[in-house]
């Protein structure tokens, strides 16, 4: 049903949460995975490349698999960017179950997927 | 995993934008609401003026947090490139923009401070964004700016009281000392200690994710917040002198072109490659303008014509900077330096 899947990953236990539904559904599928963490700070970027590395290690190999490390102090955008580059048609994320408010100053990711998206999103509960 | 998906915020890309939005904002305060300037003025301790302490150390700290002591050992395996840019940035740069200082900025005293402290402080936190952009060497990139926020906190008072000494400029040598204390080494022990503190408490990755840009957004405010306080503090000195940032302008850019140029020509006979190359010219030709900001207004005050003479440097960080990142990757593919692939 879905060729492609991308999920954002950035190491939070709602984001391992989404990662093995993505996993399932991929294997069911026999989909492409795409995992890509989103980092705001230059800094993180070694930070955010082992976490890639991490999960790559706990996902089954019969996956395809493409992990992709991207800065952008905008994370949505840079998620939907990358999931049309990569013709994405599912999109995954976690949820950390903050209000807008919440959202607006620590960085909520999965409302600005959702709402702006071009392809389907499962938004994967706390 | 690809390079390209590095992007600058509109903040980062936008930066001399912002300058004049907040100088236009600040000297518009400065002419319908002088009040708010000398409101601004009046509440200092000890000389250091209290809203604008709070603001730069707001400003200082997320730069702060990048220090990373452990990535200091590093060093040893590949000192090439970090010596050379210790070199750049702590005897050729502030001797260069010191002698072009006296030159066009003769009889404007408080300037030629301006260009001083400004020459002398390599940055901390803007350079990682250039490197990236570069495609440079991240590691060395953030082994060398931790070594800045070290080598600023022993070094950068002594350099800029030689080099004022030398020219017989008096500054207040006891405050200079104090500002570092206050506007780096305070920073930096909280930033340490909080820095700990979250990561054993909350976690790496909430610090990464969430606390990290939490700080860099609250980070720019502060930064926006001391430009329109500077502006509104300056906007007469600004009115009545139109001619003084082009002044201040003709030293800065010309000690920029006079160091980059060095830094080029060494990385080049050092036999570099780009990504080590580029990351040294980079941070060799940089400069740390929230600190020379923070030292212009603890030494001669917020409505001094040395506190206006440092937003120069940060009015112009942005298009400078950036288009060295171009020139340098248009040179690296030109083979100006070796690729990582030669031997």
């Amino acid at each position: 049903m879905w060729k492609t899947i991308l999920v954002g990953y950035d190491g939070s236990e709602h984001s391992k949460k989404a990662l093995r539904k993505a996993e399932k559904i991929a294997i069911q599928n026999s989909s492409n995975l795409v995992v890509v963490n989103v980092y705001r700070e230059l800094v993180t970027k070694s930070y955010s490349l082992s976490l890639l590395e991490e999960a790559r290690k706990f996902l089954s190999e019969q996956i395809s698999l493409e992990t992709i490390s991207a800065r952008n102090t905008d994370v949505d955008d840079e998620l939907i960017e990358i999931a049309r580059e990569h013709g994405a048609d599912l999109m995954v994320v976690g949820s950390r179950g903050m209000g807008e408010a919440a959202s607006l100053l620590l960085g909520g990711v999965s409302h600005g997927v959702a709402n702006n998206s071009p392809v389907d999103v499962l938004i994967v509960r706390k | 995993m690809s390079e390209k998906h590095v992007h600058l915020s509109a903040f980062e890309k936008y930066l001399a934008v912002w300058v004049l939005v907040c100088m236009g904002i600040g000297i518009a305060l400065s002419q319908y609401f002088p009040i708010l300037g000398q409101t601004f003025d009046a509440w200092q301790v000890r000389g250091i003026s209290v809203p604008i302490g709070v603001c730069l150390f707001l400003m200082m700290y997320p730069a702060l947090l990048n220090l990373q002591m452990a990535e200091l050992k590093k060093l040893v395996r590949n000192p090439k490139p970090i010596i050379l840019t210790i070199f750049s940035n702590w005897i050729v740069a502030p001797l260069v923009t010191a002698y072009l200082a006296k030159y066009f900025l003769a009889g404007y005293e408080q300037l030629i401070v301006a260009a001083i402290l400004l020459g002398s402080s390599p940055c901390t936190a803007m350079v990682l964004v250039w490197g990236s952009l570069a495609e440079g060497n991240q590691e060395q990139n953030i082994i060398n700016t931790s070594l800045n926020t070290v080598t600023i906190l022993v070094l950068y008072a002594p350099v800029v009281a030689l080099l004022t000494g030398l020219q017989s400029i008096r500054i207040d040598r006891g405050l200079l000392i104090i500002s570092i204390l206050v506007f780096i080494g305070l920073p930096l022990i909280i930033g340490y200690v909080s820095k700990n503190y979250l990561l054993k408490n909350k976690g790496r990755e909430w610090f990464e994710f969430t606390y990290r840009p939490a700080v860099g957004r609250v980070s720019i405010l502060a930064l926006l917040t001391t430009l329109i306080i500077l502006f509104s503090m300056n906007g007469d000195v600004l009115l009545n002198n139109p001619d003084l940032m082009a002044k201040m302008s003709i030293p800065l850019l010309l000690g920029f072109a006079v160091v980059v140029g060095y830094n080029l020509l060494v990385t080049r006979l050092a036999g570099l490659a780009y990504p080590e190359a580029i990351t040294s010219v980079l941070i060799g030709s940089s400069s740390h303008f929230e600190i020379a900001i923070a030292t212009a207004i603890s030494l001669y005050g917020l409505g001094s014509q040395a506190a206006l003479g440092t937003t120069m440097g940060l009015f112009w960080e942005v298009p400078v900077m950036l288009g060295l990142v171009y020139f340098g990757k248009w040179l690296g593919k030109k083979g100006f330096w070796r690729s990582t692939t030669q031997e």
